[in-house]
């Protein structure tokens, strides 16, 4: 049964739909049936990032609302064989998803179309589409910048994830965690500038499944329409293959963090000459 | 003087192997008894009070049985013997006494009287008062996250994973805190001053007890003995006071 993976943050900007597209290219590379979905109704930018935006016709909405049929939605994505990606609306809003047509439409993806992975890009928040987006996962990405309000808001969207997604409803196995803290500048965190990889994970206390350094090839990756994983030369897209092998399994060292014992945090318990 | 209903022991009697019904059975009963507290040991008195009240109500006193509580008697030299005398003749049934003497207790055997319950009429309190029920403490094993809520009703709070920033804990007793303590702690809410908090590291936002709170505006306003430390935190007055724990 296919897994799905919520790529989620509540803080907007720090990188979800960036690792929603190179996490769904990994995976897909490797050998698996991936399809990302778009949950950010009325603003969807997975497919500018996954570069299919001219080939979009129906949408996740069309399907959930009988417009028009899964398979007719889906875009297959032209570098990589067994990659799909199913587009959000633009005109309408997130009051068009609603929690059985959201099932449906997974199920479907599941059971009819044999997906072996199902990355959900969430919106930003904590409302209607984020909450869509994480309802129905079994494990969940958890994107953070080295920064004092995308850790509060990450922590607030765990707290989501453990009380109100569906397997906590209905008391099942929880949600898999993983962090990913992207945006990270050793250096900065090295000067005591920046929050260090330690000084996050003891906040949010949740496995670390990559770190992505700071990387002008982002910025690229976005005008292009290539998933920043396949630049070969930029650090974030080899960053973003390990972090791949780490969900499938294997081990990786974390090539772009220095082991910093005294991130920010750990200053401000020192002691002080104030 | 309708009183308290007396309650009988109750007996059991064990099933007998044959159908054969034992010749007695006890059972527990109650029964309703109007109580006659006697006031005085003067007997001519007595016989006057006892007249006009069946006077009064001649049904309800035929046959009444009683229970004669010596309480009040001044001095304990009761002719017993003759008082039960008086009220049998007037068609009023003693079955016993309460609140007797050693020596009163000692003259209704010998008349074949019983013992009832001693219902003190004491001013103030009979019993201790009884103790609020111990309620179990709450023990959360997961992260308290920004914007959660764990509260305690009734109880301790037992925190063994942290509370982040933006997180709320509450208790109405105490709040023991085994991990980060980083959000709001309030102990004592429903209005008890001697609780307490106690934390492993401490980096609170805000403490409170019995409603009397600390902001922690910046957490290098705490002492540095403190800070991310072990700490005790009670009210002393209407201050919130933070100590450290120290482990070794």
């Amino acid at each position: 049964m296919g897994k799905i993976i919520v790529v989620t943050s509540g803080k907007g900007g720090v990188g979800k739909t960036t690792t929603s597209a190179s996490f769904a290219v990994g995976l897909a590379s490797r050998g698996h049936k991936t399809v990302v979905i778009d949950f950010d109704i009325g603003l969807r930018n997975l497919d500018l990032i996954m570069g299919c935006e001219r080939r979009v016709i129906y949408d996740f909405v069309n399907v959930i609302h009988g417009e028009a049929k899964l398979s007719q939605a889906l875009i297959r994505d032209k570098r990589i064989e067994r990659l799909y990606t199913l587009p959000a609306s633009q005109t309408r809003d997130k009051d068009a998803l609603t929690l059985d047509g959201v099932s449906q439409v997974l199920r479907d993806l599941q059971q009819d179309l044999g997906f072996e992975y199902i990355i959900c890009d969430s919106p930003a928040g904590i409302e209607r589409g984020a909450f869509m987006a994480l309802y129905f996962s079994d494990e969940a990405i958890v994107v953070t910048n080295p920064e004092i309000s995308s850790v509060r808001d990450s922590d607030r969207i765990l707290g989501i994830l453990t009380a109100r997604s569906r397997r906590a409803v209905e008391e099942l196995d929880p949600i898999m965690p993983h962090l990913l803290i992207t945006r990270y500048n050793a250096d900065r965190v090295m000067q005591g500038e920046m929050m260090s990889m330690e000084d996050i994970k003891s906040i949010l206390g949740i496995p670390v499944i990559g770190v992505i350094p700071e990387s002008e090839s982002v910025l690229n990756a976005s005008n292009t329409g290539t998933p920043v994983i396949l630049d070969e030369k930029s650090t974030a897209a080899t960053a973003y293959a390990d972090m791949v092998d780490r969900f499938l399994g294997d081990s990786r060292p974390m090539r772009f963090v220095n082991f910093e014992k005294r991130g920010l945090l750990k200053r401000l318990f020192a002691r002080s000459a104030s | 003087m309708a009183d308290l209903p007396f309650l009988s022991p109750i007996l059991e009697t064990r099933r007998r192997p044959s159908a054969e019904q034992a010749p007695v059975v006890f059972k527990g009963s109650s029964f309703t008894l109007t109580i006659a507290h006697i006031t005085t040991s003067d007997l001519d008195r007595i016989t006057r009070e006892l007249t006009d009240k069946t006077a009064q109500a001649p049904s309800f006193f035929q046959d009444i049985p009683l229970v004669l509580d010596l309480q009040s008697l001044e001095s304990s030299s009761l002719d017993l013997d003759t008082l039960i005398k008086v009220f049998r003749a007037q068609r009023m049934n003693p079955l016993g006494v309460r609140n007797a003497t050693p020596e009163q207790q000692a003259a209704a055997r010998s008349i074949g009287l019983s013992f009832f319950a001693t219902g003190r009429r004491e001013e103030g309190r009979l019993t201790p008062p009884v103790a609020e029920p111990r309620v179990k403490p709450r023990v959360s094993t997961q992260p308290i996250r920004s914007g959660q809520q764990v509260y305690a009703p009734g109880g301790d709070l037992v925190l063994l994973g942290m509370v982040n920033s933006g997180a709320e804990a509450l208790a109405d007793g105490n709040i023991h805190s085994y991990a980060p303590l980083r959000g709001r702690a309030l102990a004592g809410i429903k209005g008890d001053k001697e609780v307490h908090i106690f934390t492993y590291c401490l980096e609170a936002e805000l403490l409170s007890i019995a409603g009397a709170y600390r902001v922690i505006e910046d957490i290098r306003d705490l002492p540095i003995e403190v800070r991310g430390k072990p700490a005790h935190i009670y009210l002393s007055g209407d201050r919130i006071m933070i100590d450290p724990i120290c482990l070794f």
